[in-house]
């Protein structure tokens, strides 16, 4: 993106009569100014399939190259294979900030470490990473977590041990790994078929936490565990567990399940990618319709981000319990409904979608809900 | 007393003085009897051994079939154990411990003096000249039934081995050891004292140094004495000697002076001195052999570089708390402080693994003090052993040494001064680099190591460890002469003209043996320049540009073998126009990773990749195609031919550098301790390389077993072995079997260095399971097999 075109366009700043009152409410924080980063702007491609908030920057992997946005300046500098990034598909991005290195997961190419200009590759050839098909990564402590699609790998930076988890020392009934996090001493995997394992750190201990009900078609049991066994994303944050999968999402908050499916929440999809989760009570969900934040888990309290592919603009609905309590249109918001990747800093968002990166500045951002007016329709500001 | 006894005992007094009793032969081993009998005029004899079967007696008790002909004997022991294995696969088994010579190692097999006797009464050259006199002395000539003393039928063996009758006459002539002209007297050669000499002289061996903060103190790090000798410079003496860990090799302190920092590059620690006391108080782990230690300018961190583990370790340097690991080059070896505290350079010695016959490309790593991490690395084409780095006081650039080795161009170049120039890098703060050479047309500056510019930004100076010199290199002059310059004479000029050191090299001043690091003193009046290998330092006077003479460290003045060889392993003067050392290819004694195109199979012809001389003592022969039986034909007048160019060493110095050669330590190994157990991982890949049978039960042929090869002691069974890695350019497919101890440390691997890893051997190189039976194993198999070589 150019630099004209990071600046902030507050599009009239034009507010419009809203159909109700205005009304004093418990309602989440709803991001109204957006940034789009795309081709134009400097992106190797626009299938954004991870992104990662560093402080002054974004790192943002895609099925072409990595890329790197100054916050400050909107500048975006780009690494292709031919600039030395090993493999092209970047899957999944973490930073080690002890260290200032990022850690790259390459879909077909295995991982990859950004360190002071230089990438270091490491594959199933080449080290003891277990598969080149690699889905995410993650830094924990002094470790690196690859998931892969055969097996989760585990490089200790420090003595450059790897270890592989497959079924023979994991409870992995499938070894198709998906998504791994690292939060609260615990490192959860997302698998294809097996559901999430979470080991933890301090003792080296597996649990696993699947389908209950065993079903595959239907949640037969509401909330008695994962709403299904193939999930594509795990988060622990606030001691709260967070998935996704295809076919709804859930929390755990080590005594209950809660599942939130878009038939009676405000989740765009039951089609999830991949999530992000800002605490115990926020979580962001990367679906095939949009962007949709749970920003009140207790209250049911959603707030779903979609664009108007025929207007180009954006709205942001915010319900509880499927009824909708608020409706903003906000103007420019996502590049596209299809959302892979998320990600929250501070009180920033951050949501790669098919066709570009947006970002959402969270000026004014509090957490849970705050009284305060609904607010009127607006054709909110942004712009690419 | 009675008179009767007092007689009695006189006579026995005058008995004993007249006839002493002939002394009790004791075991010498065999490379006690190897210092003679070897070389053409000896018959190799020696190496003629070394590659037979008897040489690997021992060894081979290791093998799985050995533990199944025990088992079968009904020996529950391990057969490298049992006395009645040993009798016959060792030598002198049976013999109390002080019947043994120092030198003498059961680990060699059944030596010489298995089937000859104890030698230690007839090895002398005078005896052994007289046969009688020899045989008088405990020489045994040995017939058929020495042989079918051990060579009889064995049931147990036979059913392991199937037949294991041995042909006795056909295997007498196979083992036939004449000497090389018999028909003619043979001299000895007037070679050192068979018996290889302990090493009792006591030296320093001074590598680096650092002024105390706030003081006249000089702080040497002494690598062999393991110590770090405190130089008072007022009075120019040795005033104190501070113990350290092992094989100290950099020195730097706390900005205050308080504390001194060492790094032990043989015990992987760094000692914390209370610099006031002089007394050790701490000691930190670091990473594997740490060279660089440094702090910031606030005194905050303390920056350790790991030279063989290719990382940076970070620690509080007032807690002294370990706080991460950042990831250098390959070998990070000395670090600098920009002038304005905000960058640290680290210079790495080795270069990337740039892939099979790719040029080199060496890297600066360089860390932004702010948040401790690298912000970035700057790379200098053509380049390795980069062992000095040092900031010019205006920020504006920082110099490091370095060599340039043109490996992908014969050796035959050397006639043109073309195959390793010296120089240095200029590295401007941008991050754009020139190199220039330090060389002259007729004399090259071989091993550019330390580096240290002068306060006021005039000088830099740096040492030259392979002719005992330190260049003064005015600054100014070298920043015009790159500045003024085009893009192209920067490019590919520059860093290769021989004739261009004339137009900033304004002094060479000689030094002692070895100089490695160079320090100036505050006031910028004096240089120091630690001479490695006569335990000195040469003082400059920088204002006169003048030496100023030398301080005595206090090591021993005796030059034994091993210090002889290791001189001679360290100085240029064996290569035509001085160009380069041993050292220059093989830096203290291990590899720089390179693959290089040695004439003597043709040019362009097999290139092969270098090797760790570390602990190669009985790991014959040598050379990638096992031609070479014994280091002394390795180093012989083939190294003449073939490398230096120049008059070969005299029979002394070749004794001398061979003998230092099997001294250079392996350092211990860092994934296994000896006696403790084994990690889960390193078991199970244990149990892998001692398989019999593929993972469906097939049983795996001998051939496609690890240990039919690489068997202990050294991992190696001494023999030539197509493992399928022959490539386009090889006239050969096979190749020697190198031992793996320590493997982990010598990358590149294979041959001709293609694997850049352990893995790559198997996964890449290894497709129809020539190099043992591999392919049935899954990912998290050959990671524990991985994890158990990098035991051995």
């Amino acid at each position: 993106m150019r630099h004209a075109h990071l600046s902030i366009v507050l599009i009239g700043a034009a507010f419009c009569q809203a159909q109700t009152p205005p009304a004093n409410a418990k309602l989440p924080f709803v991001y109204t100014r957006w940034k789009q980063f795309t081709k134009a702007d400097g992106l190797p491609n626009e299938h954004i399939f991870a992104v990662k908030s560093d402080g002054p920057r974004i790192w943002v992997g895609t099925e072409g190259g990595l890329a790197l946005i100054d916050k400050k300046s909107g500048k975006v500098k780009s690494w292709t294979e031919k600039d030395g990034l090993p493999w092209r598909v970047v899957s999944g991005i973490d930073v080690n900030h002890k260290t200032g290195e990022v850690w790259l997961s390459l879909f077909g190419g295995g991982l990859a470490r950004f360190s002071g200009g230089r990438f270091d590759h490491w594959t199933q050839m080449n080290s003891g990473l277990v598969n080149d098909v690699a889905y995410g990564v993650a830094v924990e402590n002094d470790n690196v977590w690859v998931a892969t699609t055969a097996g989760a790998s585990r490089l200790n930076t420090v003595s450059g041990e790897w270890t592989v988890f497959t079924e023979k020392n994991a409870p992995m009934e499938e070894i198709w790994n998906y998504g791994v996090h690292y939060g609260d001493g615990k490192v959860h995997l997302a698998v294809w078929g097996s559901g999430v394992l979470e080991f933890d750190v301090a003792t080296s201990r597996w649990k696993d936490y699947l389908d209950p009900d065993g079903e595959m078609e239907i949640d037969l049991y509401r909330d008695d565990g994962i709403v299904h066994v193939i999930t594509t994303g795990a988060n622990y944050v606030d001691k709260v567990l967070w998935v996704s999968t295809y076919f709804g999402v859930c929390r755990y908050d080590g005594r209950n399940w809660r599942a939130f499916y878009n038939q009676d929440s405000g989740l765009p999809s039951d089609f999830n990618n991949n999530l992000r989760a800002r605490s115990g009570s926020e979580a962001w969900f990367a679906t095939d319709k949009g962007a949709g934040a749970v920003m009140d888990a207790a209250s049911n309290t959603w707030v779903a981000y979609t664009r108007d592919p025929l207007s180009n603009t954006g709205k942001a609905v915010v319900t509880r319990d499927k009824t909708v309590i608020e409706t903003v249109e906000t103007g420019l918001n996502l590049p596209h409904n299809y959302v892979v990747s998320m990600d929250v800093e501070g009180n920033d968002v951050f949501v790669g979608t098919s066709k570009g990166l947006a970002w959402g500045i969270g000026d004014g951002y509090y957490a849970g809900l705050r009284e305060r007016p609904k607010r009127m329709s607006r054709i909110g500001g942004g712009a690419r | 007393m009675t008179r009767g006894w007092a007689v009695c005992f006189g006579v026995l007094i005058a008995v004993a003085a007249a006839a002493p009793p002939p002394k009790k032969p004791v075991y010498i081993g065999v490379r006690a009897c190897g210092a003679c009998h070897d070389g053409p005029k000896m018959g190799y004899q020696y190496s003629k051994w070394l590659l037979s079967r008897h040489a690997q007696g021992y060894a081979a008790l290791a093998k799985p079939e050995s533990r199944e002909i025990a088992k079968r004997s009904g020996l529950r022991g391990d057969p490298l154990k049992e006395p009645v294995c040993l009798g016959c696969h060792s030598t002198a088994s049976t013999a109390e411990d002080w019947e043994k010579d120092e030198a003498f190692r059961a680990e060699d097999g059944l030596q010489c003096e298995a089937c000859h006797g104890p030698g230690s009464e007839y090895a002398t050259d005078a005896v052994m000249r007289n046969r009688q006199e020899a045989i008088r002395a405990g020489l045994r000539l040995p017939g058929t039934d020495t042989c079918l003393g051990c060579h009889m039928e064995k049931g147990s063996h036979t059913a392991v081995l199937g037949n294991s009758t041995v042909d006795i006459p056909q295997a007498i002539k196979r083992i036939a050891h004449p000497r090389g002209d018999s028909s003619k007297p043979v001299a000895m050669p007037s070679l050192a004292p068979p018996l290889p000499a302990p090493v009792t002289a006591r030296y320093k061996t001074p590598l680096n140094l650092a002024f105390r903060p706030g003081t006249s103190e000089l702080w040497v790090a002494c690598e062999a004495s393991g110590s770090v000798v405190v130089v008072d410079t007022v009075d120019g003496r040795g005033v104190a000697e501070v113990q350290t860990g092992g094989a100290p090799t950099g020195v730097a302190f706390s900005p205050d002076g308080a504390r001194a920092f060492v790094s032990n590059r043989q015990d992987d620690t760094v000692t914390v001195i209370d610099a006031a006391s002089r007394r050790a108080t701490r000691t930190l782990k670091t990473g594997d052999e740490p060279h660089g230690v440094l702090t910031d300018r606030a005194g905050k961190l303390l920056y350790v570089l790991n030279t063989a583990s290719d990382d940076i370790y970070v620690y509080d340097a007032v807690t002294l708390e370990w706080k991460k690991k950042l990831a250098a080059g390959r070998g990070p070896w000395a670090l600098a402080l920009s002038p304005d505290g905000a960058s640290i350079a680290v210079a790495n010695t080795f270069s990337h693994l740039t892939g099979f016959r790719q040029p080199l490309k060496s890297e600066v790593t360089v860390i932004e003090t702010g948040r401790a991490t690298v912000n970035e690395r700057w790379m200098v084409p053509g380049a390795n052993l980069m062992t000095g780095v040092a900031w010019h006081p205006s920020g504006e650039y920082a110099l490091a040494t370095l060599n340039r080795t043109k490996n992908l161009v014969p050796m035959t170049r050397l006639m043109q001064g073309w195959v390793i120039t010296n120089g240095l890098a200029v590295l401007w703060a941008d991050g754009t680099v020139d190199q220039v050479l330090l060389d002259q047309p007729g004399f090259g500056f071989a091993d550019a190591t330390g580096i240290a510019i002068t306060p006021d930004g005039r000088y830099a100076l740096v040492t030259s460890s392979g002719t005992d010199r330190v260049a003064v290199v005015e600054c100014a002059k070298l920043t015009l002469l790159v500045k003024s310059a085009g893009s192209e004479e920067r490019r590919s000029v520059l860093p290769n003209h021989l004739g261009k050191s004339a137009a900033f090299v304004v002094r060479y001043f000689p030094t002692g043996r070895g100089p490695r690091g160079v320090a100036i003193s505050r006031d910028g009046a004096k240089a120091y320049v630690a001479n490695s290998l006569d335990d000195t330092l040469t003082v400059i006077d920088l204002r006169k540009l003048v030496g100023a003479g030398a301080v005595d460290l206090g090591g021993s003045k005796e030059i034994t073998r091993q210090r002889y060889g290791e001189r001679l392993f360290h100085s240029a003067n064996i290569a035509f126009r001085r160009q380069f050392s041993c050292h220059s290819c093989h830096p203290d004694g291990h590899v720089d990773g390179i693959t290089y195109d040695i004439e003597a199979d043709g040019i362009g012809v097999s290139p092969v990749d270098n090797r760790t001389l570390r602990g190669i003592l009985d790991t014959a022969p040598f050379k990638w195609e096992g031609t070479n039986p014994t280091l002394t034909r390795q180093c012989g007048p083939r190294l003449a031919v073939f490398f230096t160019r120049i008059q070969p060493f005299t029979p002394a110095e070749l004794d001398a550098l061979d003998y230092y050669i099997t001294t250079i330590p392996r350092p211990p190994n860092r994934h296994h301790v000896p006696g403790e157990a084994y990690t889960p991982a390193q078991k199970r890949g244990k149990a892998i390389f001692e398989r019999l049978t593929a993972a469906d039960g097939t049983p795996i042929p001998p051939e496609g077993r690890c240990v039919t090869c690489h068997f202990p002691p050294y991992f190696t069974s001494r023999k030539v072995f197509d493992v399928g890695t022959r490539q386009p350019l090889d006239r050969t497919g096979k190749f020697d079997v190198p031992h793996l101890n320590n493997i982990y440390d010598s990358a590149p691997y294979l041959h001709n260095g293609m694997a850049s890893t352990l893995e790559e051997i198997w996964t890449v190189y290894n497709p129809y399971d020539k190099h043992g039976v591999t392919n049935d194993l899954t990912k998290d198999q050959l990671n524990d097999l991985i994890e158990f070589l990098r035991t051995l």
